[in-house]
């Protein structure tokens, strides 16, 4: 049997005073990966800032592999949309940030930082500094170093939307291919519905405000994937369904 | 990058205003009044060993005493004005006040304070140099993102882990910066420090100079003492250099 990796038990969230979150339940299974649909402001961003605990719900309660944490910082691992590397600090430095939090000595740290850097296609680039990189292999420093930092849960949020199309297309190969090595938990925010159609088992889709559920589509199809599976009959319908309720909810 | 060839044109300006200078004071001749560049390299010769062994000293003394102290007085009061709003909330107001008065008209105090010691000049050129050392670095500090201390937040980090992590070197290059503003500026306040009463340093002597009527000898030591500020300067931009090594252009 599989657990839970992610939990939200009735929870509410807001801001101020209007409600984003009302008694939302939903739970993630481990070793998911679960994209996240919605509209600009629906509340994808805060969902990431709930679980990684930079927010608190009013009510309800957020477990993460079925505990409840007072603190949750240094659970998850956390992709915000910015690589956000420090540009003082060369990559290897940078990937190593969340050991050096953790106490990890500094030469183990670099030595875990140094056994990964080929695994995500930056195998010489230890040394060098963040603006030697282009846009591509910084986000994958900065996913190397969110797979750094708490357990298995990784939560991506748009780590792609800032790519070109090309760089894009290749990320999401490497992407898929990482998690199908490692079946990490993986929550990914994104735009892009052919994005989360190639990637995922189940599509997550924020509505309305406030949102007191999640609607859930899972995908139909295997694993491994090729891009062509995109484009069977079934897909292509899946994929117009959802474009069209986001045209919808845009207006 | 500044190479050979940015220096060169600031080369030419400076050769252009010595000839004009050299050509003016040689037809106004009147060289305690105004005297002319080569008279003034000849007096640098002249007295090169009683203005670098007798009066360099002390007032270097001065400069790197007062360097090192609005430092650690400007660094530690930033960063207590950034960890603490209170801080900042009392003591910036004050600091700008601060600035507003005369320095030269406060000096007198500070020879009744100190008296005609080192540290009258030195609190002198404190004076000058700790206000753009505190604010700069101040601002430097203010520049760390929010979104990356929110990020190391969600890696378990420290309010410690955040401050040395994150805060202190985003605040380096601004630091960097005070900091050669304040070179200059300790130079000319251990001058002014000496002009109010001293038996040595440059300012002293040039000051002497004066009564004597001497142009040269009045410029003489203000040669040395900006040769002073550009070596001391040079300093400073090499640790830069050495320190914010990410920043170096590919
Ligand atoms: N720190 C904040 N304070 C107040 N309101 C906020 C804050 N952050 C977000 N909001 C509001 O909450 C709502 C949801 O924001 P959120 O960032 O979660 O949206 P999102 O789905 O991630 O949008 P996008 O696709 O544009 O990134 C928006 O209406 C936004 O204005
Ligand atoms: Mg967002």
């Amino acid at each position: 049997m599989r657990g839970a990796a992610l939990e939200f038990q009735k929870v509410s969230f807001g801001y101020g005073e209007e409600q984003l979150l009302d008694n939302l339940s939903f739970r993630v299974q481990k070793g998911e990966f679960i994209s996240i649909l919605g509209a600009s402001g629906s509340g994808k961003t805060t969902l990431f800032r709930l679980i990684t605990g930079l927010e608190e719900p009013g009510r309800g309660g957020i477990a993460i592999h079925g505990q409840m944490h007072a603190n949750r910082f240094g659970e998850v691992g956390y992709m915000p949309q910015q690589d956000l590397l420090l540009p003082w600090r060369t990559i290897r430095e940078n990937g190593r940030i969340p050991l050096e939090i953790q106490g990890t000595a500094k030469k183990e740290a670099d030595a875990k930082v140094d056994s990964l850097l080929k695994t995500f296609g930056l195998a010489g680039c230890g040394g060098m500094y963040p603006r030697e990189l282009s846009g591509g292999m910084r986000q994958r420093v900065s996913f190397l170093r969110a797979t750094l930092s708490g357990s298995n849960v990784l939560l991506l949020d748009e780590p792609f939307s800032a790519l070109d199309a090309m760089t894009k297309l290749h990320m999401q190969e490497w992407l898929l291919q990482r998690w199908e090595e490692e079946r990490q938990t993986v929550l990914f925010i994104t735009h892009d519905v052919s994005e989360a159609l190639f990637l995922s088992d189940r599509i997550m889709v924020l509505g309305e405000k406030p949102i007191t559920q999640l609607e859930d589509v899972p995908i139909p199809i295997g694993r491994p994937r090729k891009r062509r599976d995109l484009a069977t009959k079934e897909m292509v319908c899946l994929q117009e369904q959802l474009l069209e309720r986001f045209h919808v909810d845009a207006k | 990058m500044m190479t050979y060839k940015d220096y060169g044109y600031a080369l030419v300006v400076v050769l252009f205003l010595g000839v004009g200078w050299e050509i003016s004071a040689q037809i106004v001749n009147k060289p305690f009044i105004l005297p002319s560049p080569s008279g003034i390299a000849m007096k640098v010769w002249e007295l090169r060993s009683l203005l670098i062994l007798e009066h360099l000293p002390p007032t270097l003394t001065v400069i790197l005493i007062s360097l090192f102290l609005s430092t650690i007085f400007g660094v530690g009061l930033a960063i207590m004005m950034y960890l603490y709003k209170t801080v900042e909330k009392a003591l910036y107001p004050l600091m700008i006040t601060s600035q507003t008065i005369p320095i030269i008209a406060l000096a007198p105090i500070f020879v009744l304070w100190f008296g005609y010691s080192l540290w009258s000049k030195a609190a002198v050129a404190v004076l000058f140099t700790f206000f753009p050392i505190t604010v700069n670095t101040f601002d430097g500090l203010r520049t760390s993102r929010k979104e990356s201390r929110e990020l190391l937040l969600t890696m378990g980090a420290t309010q410690k882990d955040i401050f040395f992590k994150l805060d202190v070197p985003s605040a380096l290059p601004q630091f960097f910066s005070g900091l050669k503003v304040a070179v200059p500026l300790s130079v000319i306040g251990a001058a002014i420090g000496e002009w109010l009463g001293a038996q040595a340093g440059l300012g002293y002597f040039s000051r002497r100079m004066m009564t004597q009527f001497d142009g040269a000898g009045i410029f003489a030591p203000i040669v040395i003492l900006s040769l002073v500020g550009i070596v001391i300067f040079s300093i400073v931009v090499w640790m830069e250099k050495r320190i914010l090594i990410w920043r170096k252009e590919i």
